[in-house]
């Protein structure tokens, strides 16, 4: 799934391991995340948007075109 | 069959006609002879394989371990480790199912021995297991970005 996480997780000059550390997950599944090779669990994608101050809408495009 | 049984039948029948030793009197059933020389056999010529192959069982069966039950395992983990128990469940079910369709083949047949027992040894079915288990998690683990 295409996530916005990498932009944000730069601007907020946080580093992998530093948001994984605060979303209690190890630091290889972030750069999984990252490079969408995997999906996080629903309870995952709101620790990440909360870390990273926005909503889970903003962090992740599902790819269904909304009218 | 995993190996011939025509020797110990020659061995067997060889035995009985020879005066030293009757078989039939010492109380000894065909069935346990060939046992004994399968495993005098196998004690012989496969010393070497069975310990390379104990030890492959062995390293898999404590990689299986470590990995499963460690609790520091975060969801991505417990994730692939999920996807790998199931598909070793499934070759568990898919040889239990080969094993009751041989059987039943042997019994509708009328040539079931106790020799068949072989197709399914213990430590082969649970290598077999320790293995894919150990494929399919490496499989995993490069798949969702190790």
């Amino acid at each position: 799934m295409k996530n916005k996480i990498k932009e944000l997780r730069s601007s907020a000059k946080l580093s992998q391991a530093e948001l994984a550390k605060q979303c209690k997950v190890s630091r290889q599944t972030i750069n999984a995340i990252e490079n969408e090779k995997y999906d996080p669990t629903l309870q995952l994608a709101f620790d990440i948007a909360a870390a990273l101050n926005t909503t889970v809408d903003d962090l992740f495009d599902s790819g269904t075109n909304k009218e | 069959m995993l190996f011939s049984l025509e020797p110990y039948f020659l061995f067997i029948e060889q035995t009985k006609m020879s005066k030293g030793f009757d078989i039939l009197k010492a109380n000894v059933t065909i069935e346990s002879v060939k046992y004994f020389l399968h495993f005098i056999k196998g004690g012989i010529k496969m010393d070497w394989v069975k310990l390379v192959y104990l030890g492959i069982l062995l390293i898999c069966g404590i990689f299986i371990l470590v990995t499963s039950f460690s609790k520091k395992n975060d969801e991505r983990r417990k994730f692939i480790n999920a996807k790998a128990q199931s598909y070793a469940f499934v070759i568990v079910v898919g040889a239990l199912l080969l094993h009751v369709v041989e059987s039943m083949f042997y019994t509708f047949q009328g040539t079931k021995t106790d020799t068949h027992i072989v197709t399914l040894s213990p430590v082969i079915f649970l290598s077999l297991v320790s293995i894919v288990y150990v494929i399919t998690l490496l499989v995993y683990r490069n798949k969702y970005g190790n």
